[in-house]
């Protein structure tokens, strides 16, 4: 029952960050990377 | 869950999470707004048919621009993969986790899980500390994806070079040395069950915190069991009982457990 009580609060928790990460730009900066060729993984560095 | 089905949910999601098939014949990558999602899985976002961000990858690059402020929306992204699923993301929903496998089934000797690999466990979480965490904040560089990640160098940085030429250009020490990363790992997993989950995927550490609280995974009825500990001894990870943190929920134990203790669903 303990864990079950931690595990939905993680999961609040979980979506209120979202939530405000969301409001914060985050996707954005999320996305902005994301549709870059990422030199560092690719191996240039 | 039977293997196959594993097998099945493994296959459809390493299409899936690549499904962009047109960036492999361009060598462009996906640009789409679905691209700030992130998979729960280990899947390089500069794989040419990556339609999502990867979590690891994400993660590092918003520790790199935080500027000491929380990634709100990573450090969320990441708590609801762990807190709904676990590490059974890793037996179910990690491409990078499918290839191991597959190089496992190559017949050779096989170096069985010991005291040995279950210290080399705890590898991924200084793994993670150093290079996920303290090398963005201090160097400002995604060091995981930059000096290790087997998973960038498969996805992204071969077929980026094969099919690119003004990256092909531009390949200089540091490609030769992931590409040696990358061939070590491949090697060393065609011995060794899941070498990278276990002992250096950070992915894998983060989700391993949760593996005790995830609402969905392996669970064992403590009524029925009897400890006799059949499941431990025929599960190929480093685990010390189902459902711990290097537990990855594959379903293995299931089969040989003659109480029918163990089922997977809702925690």
């Amino acid at each position: 029952m303990e864990r079950k009580k931690t595990g939905f609060i993680i999961l609040t928790v979980s979506v209120i960050l979202i939530v405000l990460g969301l409001m914060a730009g985050e996707y954005r900066e999320v996305w902005n990377k994301a549709v870059m060729i990422c030199m560092e993984c690719i191996g240039l560095g | 869950m039977k293997s196959f089905r594993r097998r099945y949910m493994q296959l459809l999601t390493a299409v899936l999470y690549n499904s962009h098939i047109s960036g492999f014949f361009t060598g462009k990558i996906y640009k789409g707004e679905l691209k700030g999602v992130c998979t729960p899985g280990l899947n390089c976002y500069s794989c040419p048919g990556a339609i999502g961000a990867c979590p690891l990858g994400s993660l590092q690059s918003a520790i790199q621009k935080s500027h000491g402020r929380f990634p709100l929306y990573m450090l969320g992204t990441l708590l609801l993969f762990g807190v709904l699923l676990g590490r059974t993301i890793c037996g179910f929903l990690c491409p990078f986790g499918l290839i191991q496998e597959l190089l496992h089934k190559i017949p050779t000797p096989k170096i069985k899980k010991n005291r040995i690999t279950r210290a080399l466990s705890y590898i991924k979480y200084v793994i993670l500390a150093v290079f996920v965490v303290l090398i963005p904040f201090i160097k400002l560089t995604p060091g995981f994806c930059k000096y290790i990640c087997p998973a960038g160098t498969l996805e992204a940085g071969l077929p980026l070079a094969i099919l690119n030429e003004g990256i092909r250009s531009k390949l200089g020490w540091l490609f030769s040395w992931k590409v040696f990363v990358l061939a070590v790992c491949i090697l060393i997993c065609i011995f060794v069950y899941r070498a990278f989950c276990r002992f250096i995927c950070p992915l894998g550490a983060i989700y391993s915190f949760f593996n005790r609280v995830s609402l969905f995974g392996i669970k064992v009825d403590k009524d029925k069991c009897t400890n006799c500990k059949t499941c431990v001894n025929a599960c190929k990870m480093d685990v010390r009982s189902v459902g711990d943190r290097e537990c990855i929920s594959c379903g293995d134990c299931r089969s040989v457990c003659k109480e029918k203790a163990i089922s997977f669903g809702k925690n």
